[in-house]
């Protein structure tokens, strides 16, 4: 029965939350299918539930109703080769590590020969520019360098699935636009399936396939947008692009309630 | 190197001039209860001679050492594994709390009576008095665990024990090392307490033994010797912490 071309089925997802005796429905029958090496993006007002889905594909949090399944098996803890990137880098890395280990991290419940962990956390390191601060603290990195390091742990293991909940709101704009590039341009490369959830449109539409739009209270998917553009693409091209800016229209038309 | 002398100076200023204020004080109108500075000097002169170190200090040094270890390393052990497991928790902190309640002082007469007067009574106090307040820290920093770390320990199927030795305890280090720093005063409180309550040994002991017998100069130079060890071991501390967990100290300045 397993569907190799869907690497993620989600089927009619729910999710409410006991609140002190009342109940909060946040998500109302989400169902999407995932394709092996696709890029996603869930798009939604903040509040709505964005973090609750990406937190339930990963694992993380418990439906209410309906199932996840990676390659066919049911989702009930984080799957193995899922790297999961979330907002705020500070908080998810530890200080205590320098870059290198904080990296390496995920190998402690692994078995690896030490020169394959350091060649291994060595290549990440040089993929998302880091390889001159191995040797630093996080504390002593910018937000940018900091979401850095957290990209490169998540990518350490080569997971298949790449789970990124709004990873660069954090960051100046500036450095959101080279991360955004740095993301596109490893899980192109690597052929990583990913699913990031961000607020920003723009953002949605210049990293992904395929956008989702997610509104209401309880949220379901109220619009889904093919993205058509060519890869690799160039943020002043890209953006600039009628297709992107038609897109771009539509989505904004669709999240202010058509 | 101007900068440090600078500190120094400003540091000294305060005590240089107390002691100068008391002992002028003390000349206009004695009092047999506050002898001037320079009688103390004298008596410390008398009092300290490596003899009165072997047989009055070191023994105070031995049961606050043995005894800090031994109850901090307890209280953080117990303290991790009730802070990650619940139902343990739920089971045991009541009584932890409740013991932690009552003060050393009140503990005494108690342990006294069951072990008697000796070493290992005076090392118990200081063991249960450190304990318990050790303990409860670690379990507090324990569970305040932020949600990103278990979210990370979940994704990497790290397992419980794996996953408190390696994110959740140093991650609670910052509160850890405040518990473990606040202990020190405590230990030091009931080290005095059980030398004081007839056991006949240690500094407490002399500070007692000095007033009853009136050599009151003799019992301000134990105080003193009090009040520089855990000066002394306060500024160890603000050493210790800086280095092991600056993430969390850097930004705290140096109060303590
Ligand atoms: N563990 C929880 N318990 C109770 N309510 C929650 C919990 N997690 C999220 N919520 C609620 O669910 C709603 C959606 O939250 P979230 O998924 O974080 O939104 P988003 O990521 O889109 O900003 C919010 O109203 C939030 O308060
Ligand atoms: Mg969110």
């Amino acid at each position: 029965m397993k569907d190799r071309s869907k690497h993620i089925e989600i089927l009619n997802l729910s999710k409410s939350f006991e609140n002190s005796g009342s109940e909060l429905k946040v998500l109302k029958n989400i169902s999407l299918d995932v394709s092996s090496g696709e890029f996603i993006a869930i798009c939604g007002r903040s509040g709505v539930g964005k973090s609750t889905l990406i937190r339930m594909i990963a694992g993380l949090v418990k439906p209410s109703s309906g199932t996840v399944a990676i390659d066919g098996d049911l989702v009930v803890n984080p799957p193995n080769s899922m790297g999961f990137v979330t907002q705020d880098y500070s908080r998810s890395l530890l200080p205590w590590f320098s870059v290198e280990k904080n990296v390496a991290l995920p190998f402690k419940a692994k078995n690896f020969s030490k020169l394959e962990k350091k060649r291994k956390v060595e290549e990440v390191l040089e993929a998302v520019g880091l390889a001159d601060f191995a040797k630093f603290y996080p504390w002593q990195l910018s937000g940018g360098m900091q979401q850095r390091v957290a990209i490169a742990r998540s990518l350490v293991l080569d997971p298949k699935l790449l789970l990124l909940d709004e990873p660069f709101a954090s960051v100046d704009a500036q450095i959101r636009l080279e991360l955004e590039d740095l993301i596109a341009n490893i899980v192109l490369q690597k052929k990583i399936t990913t699913i990031i959830v961000t607020h920003d449109i723009d953002e949605a539409i210049y990293l992904a396939d395929r956008v989702i739009l997610i509104s209401d209270s309880p949220a379901s998917v109220s619009k889904i947008i093919q993205v058509k553009l060519a890869r690799p693409r160039s943020q002043t091209e890209t953006r600039s692009d009628p297709k992107f800016v038609k897109m771009r229209t539509q989505l904004y038309a669709s999240l202010r309630g058509k | 190197m101007k900068k440090k002398v600078n500190s120094i100076f400003w540091t000294l200023l305060l005590p240089s001039f107390i002691l100068i204020f008391w002992e002028i004080v003390s000349g206009f109108k004695p009092n047999p209860f506050f002898p001037p500075p320079s009688r103390i000097a004298g008596a410390i002169q008398e009092v300290i001679s490596i003899e009165w170190i072997l047989s009055s200090v070191k023994p105070s040094f031995i049961v606050l050492f043995v005894g800090y270890f031994v109850g901090a390393i307890l209280g953080l052990v117990i303290g991790s594994l009730l802070g990650e497991f619940v139902k343990m928790r739920i089971v045991f902190l009541p009584i932890c709390n409740f013991i932690r309640s009552i003060p050393s002082v009140a503990k005494v007469p108690l342990i006294l009576s069951i072990m008697g007067l000796g070493l290992s009574t005076r090392i118990s106090t200081v063991v249960i008095a450190v304990l318990f307040p050790v303990l409860m820290s670690t379990v507090r920093a324990i569970a305040a665990t932020r949600n990103e770390l278990l979210d990370l320990n979940r994704t990497l199927k790290f397992g419980r024990i794996r996953g408190l030795v390696s994110i959740r305890v140093p991650a609670a280090i910052g509160e850890i090392l405040t518990g473990l720093h606040a202990s020190v005063q405590v230990a030091v409180l009931a080290m005095i307490v059980s030398e004081m309550l007839g056991s006949g040994v240690g500094i407490g002991a002399f500070i007692i033994q000095s007033q009853s017998t009136f050599r009151i100069a003799n019992m301000w130079v134990g105080v003193f010797i009090v009040g520089l060890i855990g000066l002394a071991l306060n500024y160890l501390f603000m050493k210790i912490e800086r280095k092991v967990a600056p993430w969390y100290f850097k930004s705290k300045g140096l109060i303590a």
